[in-house]
């Protein structure tokens, strides 16, 4: 189990071996630091079969998963990220959202995302394949960033019990319990992720309801090439600026975040077995582009490559994924 | 949430309070006083959904489940009970066993158990529904009664630490809240089972450890349609022949098993609200289903309609 820590690193060092640690050791990703005080930070991983169990105690930073860290590394994973304590903000797929101690949130290696933490902060983050967490979650990718609070969520609570629990035994215990306890875990999770969000339950405003099936219906019709405006707001029998006004809520704009989500499914699209017969043309085709040479512009801005080279670079099989902190 | 304390009754009365109150407001079982010196004993309860947790703190007494006095309705129910402090023995289904502070042990409330604890104790206790415990531990009535030790780090003591998370936060859980988090529960508790380590001297217990550890494979694996007996065989390092075998003494066989769990997978997501986005060719898909046809004509002869009626049905009330 590798543990590194920056106790023993001269404290003018301390950033910069922290930056080597995380990006070198871990997943692919960008640190910054706006302020100039001491800087510490210490990192246990246990890996067990192909999970990844992360314990980060560490101060102000700026962790940021560029496009061009997605095609480098190319993990296509989600986090599952437990704030025990500090504060911060997320950002994915769109989403900004802030973070209280005792927040759980998601994020997805697959596409670009940030997260920002103001002052000293623990976290434990869990690696989980795609196919676990689309058994147990509805809308992962709506829930992306989207912090689900321990305060108002008493499954919750247990939920965060429950991986503390299992960061304290996680050494000690064979692989196939370890999945057994993290799949039961993820069932928690989206089961209490499923309750905070349930229009049944009242809790979201009639505005963030309308909001999440608007995009659901978005993410689901990704594919057709006249998903417009105007058909959205059609389908859902509100006007236009109306429309418009649900997503300036969440600075961004409709085709802005259309454009966005098809950029994300095409790079998860290049990776995925049923399209590797598939050329990058008719991948494109079907998320929703329809102008090729527009699309690889784009494609290159987002990712820093082209979608071939996405694609080309073979990953290593079966190896246990590397995370950073939130990553 | 139902609270009993002997504090308030007077002390030569305590132990028969005590017993009175149990065998009326629980389950009817058999008291013997072992105290030596003041009894005392309090009690909480908390209901939630078709499970009750109790935490018990008490001294000295044996207690002694004897069937023919056992509470009507209580039969499909196993108990999962944790001992937080003390220490005494457990005995069921002819074993019988030491049990010791942070050990964990399941009684089946189809047959006689006693639990005999010595000097004061405190106990957590968790009531299961046998359809739930049976999905995850093999033959349990094999495994009731043996203490399991979570002195060291593993997947007994995140089931124990779970369960007093549980009991630290059960006042504010829904009903639909807690289903969730037991299932969950229990299925750790069934990895902990499967992660002992079977003495080879009883091939009952030693059995139903290998079998439970197979079932928690097929589990997590129940979305994959290339899950098969020869697959599942070389994973646990035994033959085909010998997991066939294994099966056969359960009521069906490996490949119905398999089955009916993939169908049990796809209705607990066809009656989520959550997943109503999902079509239901992809939650079939997703739970390992190849043949649609086939899939829509079993869950009707098993949950008597057909899926998307099921479903229908199911989030109505929504």
């Amino acid at each position: 189990m590798p543990t590194f820590s920056t106790d023993a690193v001269a404290k003018s060092r301390r950033f910069d071996y922290w930056r080597e640690v995380v990006s070198s050791n871990l997943i692919s990703v960008t640190i910054d630091r706006d302020t100039c005080g001491t800087f510490f930070g210490s990192l246990l991983s246990c890996e067990i079969g192909s999970n990844r169990l992360l314990h980060v105690r560490s101060t102000s930073q700026c962790v940021t998963r560029t496009g061009p860290r997605v095609s480098q590394d190319r993990k296509n994973l989600y986090l599952l990220n437990y704030l025990a304590v500090g504060r911060g903000c997320t950002s994915q797929h769109g989403n900004f959202h802030d973070l209280a101690p005792g927040d759980f949130f998601i994020h997805d290696s697959s596409s670009t995302g940030t997260l920002q933490m103001v002052g000293d902060f623990e976290m434990l983050t869990l690696t989980l394949s795609r196919s676990l967490v689309d058994r147990y979650f509805a809308r992962a990718q709506y829930q992306c960033s989207a912090p689900l609070s321990v305060e108002g969520s008493a499954a919750g609570r247990v939920a965060a019990d429950m991986l503390q629990s299992l960061a304290r035994n996680c050494l000690q215990m064979p692989g196939e319990s370890f999945e057994t306890v993290v799949e039961s875990l993820v069932g928690i999770v989206g089961m209490a992720y499923g309750l905070q969000d349930s229009p049944c339950r009242g809790a979201s405003t009639p505005h963030s309801a309308l909001l999440m099936r608007i995009r659901n219906y978005i993410l689901a019709h990704l594919g057709d090439e006249d998903l417009s405006p105007g058909r959205i707001a059609a389908e859902h029998r509100i006007s236009g600026r109306y429309l418009s006004k649900l997503f300036e809520s969440e600075r961004t704009t409709v085709s802005k975040w259309i454009w966005t989500q098809r950029l994300d499914a095409s790079g998860r699209a290049l990776l995925l077995p049923e399209f590797a017969e598939s050329r990058v043309n008719e991948v494109a085709y079907a998320c929703g582009f329809n102008d090729m040479s527009h699309f690889s512009f784009s494609f290159r801005k987002r990712f820093g490559c082209t979608p071939r080279q996405y694609r080309g670079r073979a990953l290593p099989a079966r190896n246990p994924p590397r995370v950073a902190p939130g990553f | 949430m139902q609270e009993f304390s002997t504090n308030t009754v007077r002390q030569r009365l305590r132990f028969e309070y005590w017993c009175e109150v149990i065998s009326d407001q629980f389950v009817d079982l058999d008291f013997t006083c072992n105290a030596q010196g003041q009894f005392y004993g309090s009690l909480a309860a908390h209901p939630l959904g078709v499970h009750s947790l109790l935490l018990v703190k008490s001294t000295s007494q044996r207690v002694i489940r004897t069937l023919d006095r056992k509470a009507g309705g209580t039969e499909d129910f196993y108990v999962l009970n944790y001992l937080v402090e003390g220490q005494g023995h457990t005995a069921q289904n002819g074993n019988l066993h030491p049990v010791s502070a942070g050990e964990f042990f399941m009684f089946d409330l189809t047959s006689p158990a006693e639990l005999d604890l010595v000097g004061d104790f405190t106990i957590l206790t968790l009531s299961l529904p046998r359809t739930l415990v049976d999905r995850h531990v093999a033959r349990a009535q094999c495994l009731c009664a043996i203490p399991v030790s979570t002195a060291r780090p593993g997947p007994g003591r995140v089931a124990t630490e779970m369960l007093q998370s549980l009991a630290r936060n059960c006042r504010q859980l829904t009903e639909g809240d807690a289903q969730p988090l037991i299932e969950g529960l229990v299925r750790v508790t069934a990895a902990a089972y499967g992660a002992m380590a079977p003495s080879p001297s009883n091939l009952a217990t030693a059995q139903s450890i290998l079998l439970t550890r197979i079932r928690d494979y097929i589990l997590s694996h129940l979305g994959e349609e290339d899950l098969s007996p020869c697959r599942i065989a070389a994973a646990h390092g035994v033959s085909e022949r010998c997991l066939n075998k294994l099966f056969e003494s359960e009521e069906s066989t490996l490949s119905r098993w398999i089955w009916s769990q993939r169908l049990e997978e796809s209705r607990r997501m066809l009656s989520n609200v959550n997943f109503v986005d999902r079509t239901i060719k992809e939650i079939a898909y997703g739970c390992g289903f190849k043949d649609m046809s086939h899939f829509s004509c079993a869950f009707k002869t098993q949950f008597g309609s057909n899926p998307r009626q099921y479903r229908g049905k199911q989030l109505l009330p929504c």
